[in-house]
């Protein structure tokens, strides 16, 4: 009772803060000065008149004789973001792309559902590759540790931690893709997402993303289990009999997940926003480089539904985190007094 | 215990089945793709090699974007990058072919193979296509269309086109003329708002193409009407409203009234009283004042003439009533009169010379409602029959050469009119969304929506990352004689690849068939026998923000940059050379605001960079005189000619520069305050970019270099630093017109290269909305005084030492200029030097001499004129080395193949393990 009145209590203030986000985000990117690039060739009248059709722009002024805007007035930012609100709620409609050049007079909604499947199975591949080895390898660290095992281990984790994603990318397009010739240098066409060909061709940028992450779960793996096993708690399970191997996955293992298993998981989320550099590397469709070309080319309706998207899985995963104590750590009740 | 090691097998068996998953993927065999497309529509891909694999005896080229295009419709494409599927999707009822010499073969050989032998070096022809026939009807159109006598002898207004009757689109369905007649209506279609609605009142000016577009705005209707020269007030007073806005019975209701600054009216021949406002008449529009006197000291200081009023006169003061009823206006330009307003109007019809007490009601308007429909039956385009398109234009385009043969101008105005397929393009007609009027259409968005009648078809689209294209059997021109042997190329495979890196890979292991040499790989490629080089129409150089105003309230403590001396030392000093070469893959030097690639003579070949005009022009900006003996000099060298000297020509002179800048910073201190020069700080120039990459860090370096050499030795010495600002992004534009930064590198424009003299709208022309000096250069006010020539022939206003605006001048030189009479109002004279209408002589005289006085401002340095560079993969080869103004090398249409798809992956597998750097690499 107590952890169902702590979720409800938690999703109440999650849709006040998503809605205040939201209120902000509008009105910050409503408050950027309208861009009207003027190019050889076209008539910057039609464009300002789309821009007071789309209700952008109210009073324009036209100077008949030259053609050349005189002046005109922003719609009030607080009537624009009731009429967004309006043709979600009343039509369920998220907009079309305006300036976003790949996506011109596309339903924002249909381009974001469409690309976000590469980036969720790149980072579900790396996340199934990468989790297992890394917790595995920093067990075995921690239990060896400070030794050889240990050593070699950490010299691993330190290279890998220490080169970013961009680098890794780059060595194993370079070696496995266009010197060897393992994988196709790009990710395949199409939308089998789960056909072999498909799979290999996402190989080499789930490497690159996996390797890290990878270095990032042993080192803490490793940091987190081996002050766990030093714990008093574990000296009296020796001796009340239990074997060492016992001992630390009864008690050792699970204790130390706590902060591991919530890292796992909000990593996880984030990077469903996808890896800018990772997928121009590799040609994924994805969604890594959306949000940000949608600020900088002003395309309202992609930066307000990427907006809302990624305010709510945050904030929803701060929950899920949150809840996911409990489960690991039976002493941890939420909401409880 | 055991429930815990299952855990644990569990655990790593995950692990162990995602390495083993990795390995086999990695090691696995080939894809089992049997035909040329997967199932889901993509081009099968061998999946270790990235090669297509299907027929190996197809050919398919594979290219790559950095930009996936979304909007490849005709009606509504926004750029350059749309046209990369368009393009292919289009055909045209006039095309551009090489010239191929009759007495040295012909185009075919005796096999049926191509002469390029026989083409004639910078020779084109044009050639029928998807028209069979083009007649100039101007003399026996409807006479609804208006043309006079005069335009009906001169002709090119109005024009006949006869379509093939076998037109298709790829899946069948006849193309007929109402096809053409549809898009056209569609095109103009207001509620639409389409982007290349204006290329139909702009640059192929339909009748009433623009009327029909805007039709349905709101009408003010002027309240006086004229009979002769003679105005007829209305005979009625204005009443008050409940809302203090006047109302008068015109024609037995009450109208309200509005008056507009910016919209044109009668009495002003259509001009509104901004223009007047702005063109020298501000003083009419200013009240006398009518409040106390007797404080000749608390009087403003800008007493000015006002008709009726004496000069300087200390009784009378001034309140501006432009400014103050034009900063109220809104709803479209309008205000509501009141009885304020009606005073002041008052005032300003009798400050025009009229003393009538109704006079003012030539100055208002009354709103008379939304304008009609406008009938399509008006606009000047319908099709007499099933397979003729008749096209009336407001100004004429000579399509047709003696003999009834076609100029280039048929196939560059009339290449195509814009097309699409009815029944689909009414399905993707999209409503307004909410809070929106505005209708969208996603035709040619997407596989499902795309129509083609060109030569080849869209089989397959993923949104950001591919398309293929594929031979459209339906196009009727692969029947042609004149494309016998063409078109060789079976598919187009395009791949999004943004990352440079990768483009790289992929054309180094032959996945992809060319690639643009950049800055970084251009040592190794740029001498490679693959590699081409192609010049553009861009020029490009460094804009210096010079607006004093700005840079003395930015902060940067930049006011420097307002001195014309320390602009032109920044020009003299520029070793323009080492620059493209440092910053450039392959654009080249240059002088003059427009690059080796505009014709003012298309026919003949006349390139106006190569005309003694121009290059006169570029010698005396750059220091170079002429000698009385007509030999050229600089100063330390004679040359025997304009020729010689323009060879000789680099644009550098350092030693004056120097100078130059001694005497700026003379200026700067002797008049700190003038210049906000603070000489405890630093001048702070700011580099303005759009992006903070490798290009723009490598261009902002050199700079950084260039301003220490300039200065080294010169009282400026360590007190000039280049500021690196990338913060505006694509606005980049936008922060240095408004002084957010003060040098932008690498900028200008291109295109417009059949027009050099409408090219000048982007350095002289605010209204264009193009020129970078807009906001402290004002081309209305500021004089020009030049002599017309004599030498080419007569014509009006030769031999006339004439003084105009610099943009009057501009508009004269385009015939674009109004063609207000001198008289009462005392407006410029304006004359029409339009193409055509004057000797071409004179008018390089003037476009050199306009050039000229761009250049020496310095607000804009020129330094590069484009030229790509583009290395072309073995598997084919273009068909002329020599790149030709309409056919390029030949494009896809002429490209010759050298391996089929298989015998393409043989090859590359053969050849050093499929890696060809060292292949590419080869030199001629």
């Amino acid at each position: 009772m107590y952890m169902f009145k702590y979720v409800l209590k938690r999703i109440g203030l999650m849709i006040m803060t998503f809605a205040i986000i939201m209120v902000m985000c509008f009105v910050l990117i409503k408050m950027l000065p309208i861009v009207v690039p003027a190019q050889v060739g076209m008539d910057a009248r039609i464009q300002y008149m789309q821009l007071e059709a789309r209700g952008y722009i109210c009073n324009l002024v036209m100077d008949e004789k030259t053609n050349q805007v005189i002046s005109f007035d922003y719609v009030p930012v607080m009537k624009q973001f009731w009429t967004y609100l309006v043709r979600i709620f009343k039509d369920g409609d998220f907009g079309i792309g305006v300036t976003l050049a790949q996506y011109r007079n596309q339903p924002v909604w249909d381009i974001f559902l469409e690309k976000l499947p590469p980036t969720i199975l790149i980072n579900v591949y790396s996340t199934i590759i990468g989790v297992p080895i890394g917790l595995g390898l920093g067990i075995f660290a921690a239990l060896k540790k400070n030794k050889w095992q240990d050593q070699i281990i950490n010299v691993v984790v330190i290279l890998l931690i220490s080169l970013p994603s961009m680098v890794l990318g780059l060595v194993i397009q370079y070696v496995f893709c266009f010197q060897l010739k393992w994988f196709p240098l790009t990710m395949q066409s199409g939308y089998n997402y789960f056909s072999w060909e498909m799979f290999r061709s996402m190989l080499p940028a789930v490497f690159s993303l996996c390797l890290g992450s990878i270095a990032g779960y042993t080192r803490f793996t490793r940091a987190e289990l081996s002050e766990v096993l030093t714990g008093e708690y574990m000296l009296l399970a020796r001796t009340k009999g239990l074997t060492r191997g016992q001992a630390t996955i009864r008690h050792a293992l699970r204790n130390s997940m706590v902060p591991i298993f919530p890292s796992i998981l909000s990593e996880f989320i984030a990077v469903l926003s996808g890896s800018l550099i990772i997928e121009a590397m590799f040609s994924i469709p994805g969604v890594g480089g959306l949000y940000l070309d949608s600020i900088v080319y002003q395309d309202y309706d992609f930066f307000m539904l990427l907006s809302g998207f990624y305010t709510l899985v945050g904030l929803a995963a701060g929950i899920v985190v949150d809840i996911s104590y409990g489960f690991i750590d039976p002493r941890i009740r939420m909401g409880a007094k | 215990m055991a429930k815990y090691w299952k855990r644990i097998a569990v655990f790593f068996g995950t692990a162990v089945l995602s390495a083993s998953l990795v390995l086999g993927a990695a090691c696995g065999g080939e894809g089992d793709n049997g035909g040329n497309t997967d199932d889901g529509g993509n081009p099968a891909v061998d999946g270790k090699t990235g090669f297509v694999v299907g027929d190996p005896e197809a050919v398919t080229y594979r290219t790559y974007t950095t930009v996936l295009p979304s909007n490849w419709n005709e009606l509504t494409y926004e750029d350059n990058n749309d046209t990369q599927i368009l393009n292919y999707l289009v055909s045209s009822f006039f095309e551009y072919d090489y010239e191929f010499d009759e007495a040295k073969g012909g185009k075919y050989k005796a096999d049926g193979s191509i002469n390029a032998d026989a083409i004639v070096p910078g020779g084109f022809s044009v050639k029928y296509s998807a028209a069979t026939k083009l007649e100039d009807v101007t003399s026996s159109v409807d006479a609804k269309w208006g043309y006079t006598d005069e335009q009906k002898a001169a002709g090119g207004y109005a024009w006949k086109i006869t379509l093939r009757e076998d037109l298709k689109w790829d899946d069948g369905t006849p193309i007929d003329a109402s096809d053409f007649v549809y898009t056209m209506q569609e095109q103009l279609n207001p509620k639409f708002l389409n982007m290349r609605a204006n290329t139909y009142y702009n640059n192929t000016p339909i009748k009433n193409a623009r009327a029909y577009l805007y039709q349905q705005g709101p009408i003010y209707n002027d309240l006086v009407t004229f009979e002769g020269e003679d105005p007829v007030h209305v005979d009625a007073e204005p009443t008050v409203k409940e809302d203090g806005t006047l109302s008068i019975q015109y024609n037995g209701e009450a109208v309200d009234l509005y008056a507009s600054f910016t919209t044109g009216i009668s009495v002003f021949f259509g001009e509104s009283m901004a223009t007047y406002y702005r063109a020298g008449y501000s003083a009419y529009f200013r009240k006398p004042y009518t409040g106390d006197t007797s404080d000749p000291d608390a009087l403003p200081d800008y007493v000015v003439e006002v008709p009726g009023q004496e000069e300087g006169d200390p009784s009378t003061y001034y309140e501006d009533l432009y400014a103050k009823w034009a900063a109220q206006e809104s709803e479209r330009g309008y205000v509501a009169v009141t009885s304020e307003l009606l005073d002041d109007l008052k005032v300003i019809a009798q400050s025009f010379g009229d003393p009538n007490p109704t006079a003012w009601q030539e100055l208002v308007f009354y709103f008379a409602g939304l304008s009609d429909s406008f009938d399509w039956d008006n606009v000047g385009m319908y099709s007499p029959s099933k397979y003729e398109i008749v096209v009336c234009l407001e100004s004429p385009i000579m399509c047709l050469k003696e003999g009834d043969s076609l100029s280039y101008l048929a196939a560059y105005n009339f290449a195509s009119l814009p097309l699409v397929k009815k029944d689909l393009y009414e399905s993707c007609k999209q409503e307004p969304q909410t809070g929106s009027t505005l209708w969208t259409t996603n035709y040619n968005s997407s596989l499902a929506t795309t129509a083609s009648w060109g030569p080849y078809k869209l089989t397959q689209f993923q949104s950001g990352k591919s398309y293929t294209l594929e031979k459209n059997t339906n196009w009727y021109g692969y029947a042609l004689d004149d494309n016998k042997g063409q078109y060789n190329i079976d598919a187009v495979y395009c791949e999004v690849i943004a990352d440079v890196n990768t483009q790289w890979m992929s054309f180094l292991g032959g996945y992809i068939d060319d690639i643009g040499l950049d800055v970084a790989h251009k040592d190794d490629y740029r001498n490679s026998k693959y590699t081409s080089f192609a010049p553009g129409t861009g020029t490009f150089g460094i804009q210096l923000f010079s607006g004093l105003d700005t840079l003395k309230s930015n902060g940067h403590n930049a006011g420097v940059l307002a001195i014309q001396d320390f602009r032109k030392a920044i020009s003299l000093y520029l070793d323009r050379d080492e620059y493209n070469q440092t910053c450039f893959t392959s654009h080249r030097s240059c002088y003059g605001i427009m690059g080796p690639s505009y014709y003012y003579d298309v026919e003949n070949g006349g390139v106006y960079r190569d005309t003694k005009q121009a290059k006169e022009t570029l010698l005396s900006v750059y220091g170079f005189s002429k000698n009385a003996d007509g030999k050229w000099t600089d100063g330390t060298n004679v040359y025997t000619d304009y020729e010689e000297a323009y060879e000789a020509m680099n644009g550098m002179n350092r030693t004056l520069a120097k100078e130059l800048l001694e005497q700026a910073y003379t200026e700067l201190t002797s008049k700190a305050d003038y210049y906000g020069y603070d000489a405890s700080k630093k001048i702070s120039i700011t580099y303005g970019a759009s992006a903070d990459n490798e290009n723009t860090r490598r261009s902002y370096d050199y700079f950084v270099r260039f301003f220490n050499d300039l200065t080294s030795g010169t009282s400026f010495e360590g007190k000039v630093e280049l500021v690196f600002d990338a913060s505006a992004g694509s606005g980049w534009a936008d922060a240095f017109k408004d002084g957010e930064v003060e040098f932008a590198a690498g900028t200008g424009f291109s295109g417009g290269a059949f027009d050099p003299e409408g090219f000048l709208q982007c350095y002289v022309d605010p209204e264009a909305g193009l020129m970078y000096s807009e906001n402290f250069w004002d081309t209305d006010a500021e004089d020009f005084t030049f002599t017309m020539p004599t030498e080419y022939g007569e014509f009006d206003g030769a031999g006339q030492e004439l003084t105009m605006s610099v943009l009057n001048w501009y508009c004269c030189l385009n015939g674009v200029a109004s063609t207000y009479q001198a008289g009462e109002y005392n407006i410029t004279y304006t004359y029409n030097w339009g193409a055509g209408a004057i000797p071409e002589g004179a008018r390089m005289e003037l476009l050199a001499a306009l050039e000229k006085l761009v250049l020496e401002k310095y607000y804009t340095v020129i330094t590069t004129s484009e030229y790509s560079a583009t290395l072309l993969g073995a598997k084919f080869t273009q068909f002329s080395e020599d790149y030709n103004i309409f056919m390029g090398f030949g494009g896809f249409r002429y490209m010759i193949v050298n391996y089929k798809d298989g015998a393409w992956q043989d090859f590359v597998g053969a050849t050093n393990g499929g890696n060809l750097t060292d292949f590419y690499k080869a030199e001629n």
